[in-house]
């Protein structure tokens, strides 16, 4: 009962707070989407405003700061040609949600009571860090053809772990709203 | 160049390891595994971490609650929840009960005033520690009220210590801020013999045991009062 209550509770949940996390979730799915539109773009070689070798070396250093100035980043396009759908798919990420999502959900029911707010920013800190991580190992000169896997989960694990925290923050709301 | 980039693209779609040599399929997996595993555990384990400090320190405090829930807060004794407490803790229980009552204390509030009152009461307290031993128990039950386990094995040695407490407490003055003339205090105690019944696992036997030793010690006090205070009486 308590564990229902400290998750459906509002009350140290101000709109605010709320906002900038949703506004964090949001922006973080938004960034990964253009990013695997831009690998799209690099794949048919419609990259205009950076040298390929420059690109490569972008992308295999995960630059993320030399990548969000370039304009071809933000060339987002919502029709169904924008990127490979199967590009969204990525198994160890999704194992990574699964592994964490059980390890917190004991965690809630066993051990400690987490709120909605904290149950929401570890998602998205936990996302984050396995790009980060993966920033981390490429940092160390690993072979190339590794490259892409590591980013690879980054990547997509910023992508699910947003959206999980999203639809879990969306699925409270709207059972709180149903009480 | 464009292969290259082929490949990033196509690491995203779920397992690359369209690899062309032995060890590509494998290294890519244990790496991708690695990362996950790593990411949980660092975030799992910090959870725990965080959990366990935090648990640590709630104990403490709800430690700390209990033993102030147990100690009388102007004389630092233990109060009657307390008391009760590690009487019924005790696994051999043999001595007596004393209940020490300060005479004519409602006087003294009344014409000092209730903070010479209290402060009569802490110094009436401090010299009642240090007429009894370690292993004795004391404590404040309400008012001017306190009572006083000692484990002693026969009458004379709590006759003894009776005699020690009322002496303890009227051999010196009482000196009062704005008070002219140190005041003089006295008390009456009432004493009492606790045999502990054979089943000392039994709680209500025990405590049947302890309210007839009260009841005993309290008619006691009355009788100590009642020929002339400053005194203590003993069956």
């Amino acid at each position: 009962m308590l564990n229902k209550l400290k998750l459906l509770s509002l009350s140290s949940y101000p709109h605010l707070y709320r906002f900038l996390l949703w506004l964090w979730a949001g922006l973080s799915v938004f960034i990964i989407i253009a990013f695997v539109r831009f690998l799209s773009l690099a794949d048919e070689n419609n990259v205009t405003s950076i040298h390929p070798d420059q690109l490569i070396q972008i992308l295999t250093q995960l630059d993320l700061i030399n990548m969000l100035t370039l304009p071809d980043f933000w060339q987002i396009s919502l029709s169904g040609e924008a990127g490979n759908s199967a590009m969204f798919l990525g198994g160890y990420s999704a194992m990574s949600l699964l592994i964490f999502n059980a390890g917190l959900y004991t965690y809630h029911k066993n051990i400690e009571a987490l709120h909605r707010r904290q149950v929401f920013i570890l998602l998205i800190c936990a996302g984050w860090a396995h790009l980060l991580l993966a920033k981390c190992i490429l940092l160390f000169s690993i072979p190339v053809k590794l490259t892409g896997p590591v980013i690879a989960v980054g990547a997509l694990s910023v992508l699910y772990f947003s959206l999980s925290a999203l639809m879990f923050d969306t699925f409270l709301c709207l059972r709180r709203k149903s009480i | 160049m464009s292969l290259r980039v082929m490949f990033l693209a196509g690491a995203l779609m779920s397992f690359s390891c369209h690899a062309d040599s032995v060890w590509q399929p494998i290294a890519t997996h244990a790496t991708m595994l690695a990362m996950v595993l790593f990411i949980n555990l660092v975030f799992l384990g910090s959870l725990y971490v965080l959990a366990i400090t935090k648990g640590k320190r709630h104990r403490a405090l709800l430690e700390t609650q209990v033993q102030e829930a147990q100690i009388d807060f102007l004389t630092q004794v233990l109060n009657r929840r307390g008391f009760e407490r590690r009487i019924t803790d005790k696994r051999y229980l043999k001595g007596y009960i004393l209940i020490v009552d300060i005479d004519d204390f409602k006087r003294i509030n009344d014409q000092y005033g209730h903070h010479s009152g209290d402060l009569i009461l802490q110094e009436v307290t401090a010299r009642l520690k240090e007429a009894l031993r370690e292993e004795d128990m004391i404590a404040r039950f309400g008012g001017e009220e306190f009572v006083i386990y000692a484990a002693l094995q026969n009458k004379h040695s709590a006759q003894e210590l009776s005699c020690r407490l009322v002496s303890a407490i009227s051999a010196n003055k009482y000196p009062l801020p704005g008070a002219d003339e140190p005041l003089s205090v006295t008390i009456s105690v009432g004493v009492a013999s606790v045999l502990d019944s054979l089943n000392v696992s039994d709680v209500t036997s025990r405590k049947g045991v302890l309210s007839s030793a009260f009841k005993i010690a309290d008619s006691n006090l009355y009788k100590a009062k009642r020929l002339g205070k400053n005194q203590s009486v003993m069956n």
